[in-house]
């Protein structure tokens, strides 16, 4: 299929702007396709940079998966970054898909991925400059259908306003039902509403303007009223076996420098470790793995496909997969005499072995990353995250043994319950971290870079925490000043996340329809690429809450009752309720929960499974 | 291991691939056509390729040479065709074969500027352009990664010539040196606003069309 010269207007910009390639289309391996020969033409937004929202694997399973199917064509649209959207302002340029260069105001269906809630202003700004009305009330037809889908979409009332389907859980199947109902709807010339009722019937289906919510006078959620065809929960939907699931044996490899720009193949969904903290952790539930034939098999098609020097195993975990040794000897058989290199992210502490090292250094040698994410045993037994500082001490020997001299650490501040001495904690581990190098550094000429960051907790729906109260941003300050002094030590590096955004992405996080009307505020206002410090306007967000009357610390700044009614306890993940406040209570009296490998706290989430119990 | 060269356009949507990025892009086309490149040895083992002469981010051309290693002597058959079935858009193998000449021997590029005026443009534009660059000097302010400094852009023009298209559209030739020293064809633009200041493009593109050694002999 011949790729289309962009229009000239587009091309008399792009020379202005930085990294023109983003916004230019024709990767290897992108899809085109003829528009005679497709029914629905859907766009898949994501609402930050190129470079960001290339890095995703999710969207791009999705974007293959939708494009599989003939009567589709998937397309791309990125938030531009500030100077290219001024350009396309000043010189009438609507939002494009990139493949066709065709204004997004063109398409059927609009599918945003939500992963971070800072970036719901860009949907917003990306609506706008397709021309497409921000408000689902707006949008009478079936065009333009706003679907959103992805990790906070387990809490999407903030967005509600804007969007008119939201995707609870894994979309391989379930994107499928939906692409097929809207052809009927399409084909037949449904009504929105009409379609939007038979949307209800598919199961993970939300679609928020069949739900009311009611208020107690304090402002809490008293009950979430909905209409009678539409299911009272809507419990998330997941794939049962991994193996036969879809999964692209092509990924578009960009022309341009991304976040991420290697192969990944997905080991595995779901996490049996139950860090308290964790959204992913409590919302991938179950666990599901992939064969290693399966990953092997995927692995080699995609690095012929794609040209990548390196792939990664990418779970929530990956050293925790019951067949990493195997895996890993059959891949390096495959990508060592092809210079391909392996990347293992997420690895444990606890379970680092000589072994594993040489494995993944085979062919380059990158840094090395530990979240042991507390500083004192006390700490980390709240969070639950059973790493012990032995295990990451003897991880480092390893490490520095095999010559590794660059370490880094990431550690959470604000945790509930946490004091100045678990900070403390963190500035000691880093000692020690620097003393192993000393005892066992293999070069000690080239010396040793330990790097501690530290981002700031943010309680999330979904978790035994989703009843906490947030550190204010004061006490995020001082506790960071303390940080800086405590952490000026000898060959530490150390890095910390701006308080202000997390204190806007707690109040996202856990927020209610009544934080709609302060995001169209905050829009008007100019506020897009929020989590971007350098975009970030604080000012204007505390002028869009006032004016709209909302108190965002309702929404951070206090303990929730243990009672409350939460504005997502009608979203299911699998995880229940009970189960949390459970967990809660044992992290405030620090007793840890075993990995469910090892028993099963009953979390609910087996009843995913068709035969009822787990498979770890 | 046996010195060659590829002759390549980069045209349409790959445009905007940045000099360093073009260069990945290539190495990963090239692992995906399976082509017998020799890699750098060592810590960070890699396909070896380099680019004499970079070409502008928003440029295109058909006359782009990238010089790399074969493990073999001769060049693999359905080398050229397994690379095109391995490209982004936008980028077209035209030629694979066995360097001969050194890349520094490249002395001059050719380009062809095309200039759009929206509104119809100046009749006597051509004449206008033409006699400015009869002048002796064309001073014009260039930048290097160091200085910006005064320079008579003329020294470093070879050839240079203007012609009509249509009412709208204007077109320039020019052949200007490459390498070191170097002079990109925006300077040709950046003189005419600037002694020019009547005439307003509303757009500008430029094109490379063949590069030379130091006799203006095509350069392979």
């Amino acid at each position: 299929m011949k790729v289309k010269e962009l229009d000239k207007k587009i091309q008399r910009i792009l020379p202005k702007v930085q990294k023109p390639a983003r916004y230019a289309g024709g990767e290897y391996n992108a899809v085109y396709k003829d528009l005679d020969k497709v029914e629905i033409r859907a766009i898949f937004a994501l609402p930050d940079t190129y470079e960001v929202g290339m890095s995703h694997l999710g969207s791009r399973i999705l974007y293959g998966l939708y494009n599989s199917l003939d009567y589709v064509w998937c397309e791309r649209a990125f938030a531009p970054w500030i100077d290219m959207e001024a350009e396309m302002r000043a010189n009438d340029i609507p939002l494009y898909g990139i493949e066709s260069g065709d204004s997004i105001a063109e398409f059927d269906i609009l599918a945003f991925t939500l992963q971070y809630e800072l970036s719901y202003t860009n949907i917003l700004n990306m609506l706008n400059l397709g021309g497409v009305p921000l408000l689902a009330s707006e949008r009478d037809t079936l065009k333009h259908m706003v679907v959103v889908g992805g990790p906070t979409a387990y809490n999407p009332e903030p967005i509600t306003d804007f969007v008119d389907v939201v995707m609870l859980g894994e979309g391989e199947e379930m994107s499928v039902e939906f692409l097929e109902l809207y052809r009927v709807a399409k084909r037949e010339n449904w009504t929105k509403d009409a379609f939007l009722r038979e949307v209800c019937k598919i199961g993970g289906m939300y679609v928020p303007k069949f739900y009311t919510p009611v208020y107690n006078e304090d402002g809490t959620l008293k009950e979430m009223l909905h209409e009678d065809f539409a299911p009272a929960t809507i419990q998330k939907r997941i794939v049962q076996d991994l193996d036969t699931m879809y999964f692209p044996d092509k990924l578009i490899v960009p022309s341009t420098d991304i976040v991420f720009d290697r192969a990944m193949v997905e080991v595995f969904r779901g996490c049996t470790r139950g860090c308290r903290f964790c959204q992913a952790g409590h919302t991938y539930r179950p666990v599901r793995e992939k064969s290693p034939e399966t990953l092997l098999k995927q692995a080699k098609a995609l690095i012929e496909s794609s040209g990548y020097e390196e792939i990664s195993l990418s779970s929530l975990s990956t050293s925790d997969y019951r067949h990493l040794e195997a895996l890993c000897d059959d891949m390096l058989d495959y990508c060592t005499p092809k210079n391909v290199s392996l990347a293992l992210p997420s690895l444990r502490a606890d379970n680092f072995s000589v072994d594993l090292m040489e494995k993944v250094q085979k062919v380059r040698k990158s840094g090395l990353t530990f979240a042991p994410e507390a500083g004192s045993q006390r700490l980390r037994d709240v969070i639950n995250k059973n790493i012990f500082e032995d295990d990451l001490l003897s991880a480092c020997d390893i490490a520095f043994r095999g010559g590794w001299n660059n370490i880094k650490l990431y550690f959470m501040m604000g945790l509930p319950t946490e004091t100045n001495e678990d900070l403390d904690g963190i500035a000691d581990l880093a000692k020690k971290v620097v003393w192993t190098w000393r005892n066992s550094g293999a070069n000690r000429q080239r010396g040793v870079r330990v790097t501690v960051s530290t981002s700031c907790f943010v309680p999330k729906p979904g978790t035994p925490f989703q009843w906490d109260k947030q550190a204010t941003r004061e006490e995020l300050v001082e506790k960071q000043n303390h940080m800086k002094e405590v952490m000026r030590i000898k060959n530490v590096n150390y890095n910390w996340h701006d308080a202000q955004t997390s204190f806007m992405e707690g109040v996202f996080a856990r927020g209610d329809r009544k934080l709609n009307a302060v995001i169209a505020k905050a829009y008007e206002k100019g506020c897009t690429f929020d989590g971007w410090d350098i975009c970030f306007k604080l000012d204007k967000w505390m002028e869009s809450f006032e004016e709209c009357g909302v108190d965002p610390n309702f929404y951070v700044a206090r303990d929730f009752g243990l009672d409350e009614v939460f504005p997502w306890d009608h979203l299911l993940t699998g995880t229940k309720k009970s189960h949390l406040l459970k967990e809660r209570e044992r992290s405030r009296q620090a007793i840890t929960t075993p990995e469910c490998s090892k028993q099963c706290a009953n979390c609910g989430s087996s009843e995913l499974i068709l035969e009822g119990h787990c498979h770890v | 291991m046996y010195k060659a060269r590829m002759l390549f356009k980069k045209e349409g949507r790959a445009k905007y691939i940045s000099h360093l990025d073009n260069m990945q892009a290539i190495q990963r086309s090239i692992a995906r056509a399976g082509l017998p490149i020799w890699h750098t040895e060592g810590f960070n083992p890699h396909a070896y390729i380099s680019i004499g002469l970079p070409l502008s981010t928003g440029f295109s051309s058909e006359y782009e040479l990238l010089d790399f290693n074969f493990l073999t002597e001769i060049v693999p058959e359905n080398a050229v065709a397994d690379m095109n079935a391995a490209l982004p858009s936008g980028l077209e193998v035209v030629d694979i074969y066995m360097a001969e000449r050194k890349a520094k021997e490249m002395k001059f590029s050719q380009y062809q500027i095309t200039y759009d005026f929206d509104n119809g443009k100046d009749s006597d534009f051509v004449k206008k352009v033409t006699d400015l660059f009869n002048q002796d000097e064309v001073v014009v302010v260039k930048r290097t990664k160091r200085s910006e400094k005064e320079v008579n852009i003329k020294e470093f023009i070879a050839k240079l010539e203007f012609c009509d298209i249509d009412e709208n559209t204007a077109k320039a030739t020019v052949i200007t040196c490459a390498g070191d020293p170097n002079l990109s064809p925006e300077y040709i633009t950046k003189a005419i606003e600037k002694y020019l200041p009547e005439i307003k493009f509303d757009g500008a593109y430029y094109h490379r069309t063949c590069v030379f050694d130091k006799d203006l002999v095509i350069f392979r």
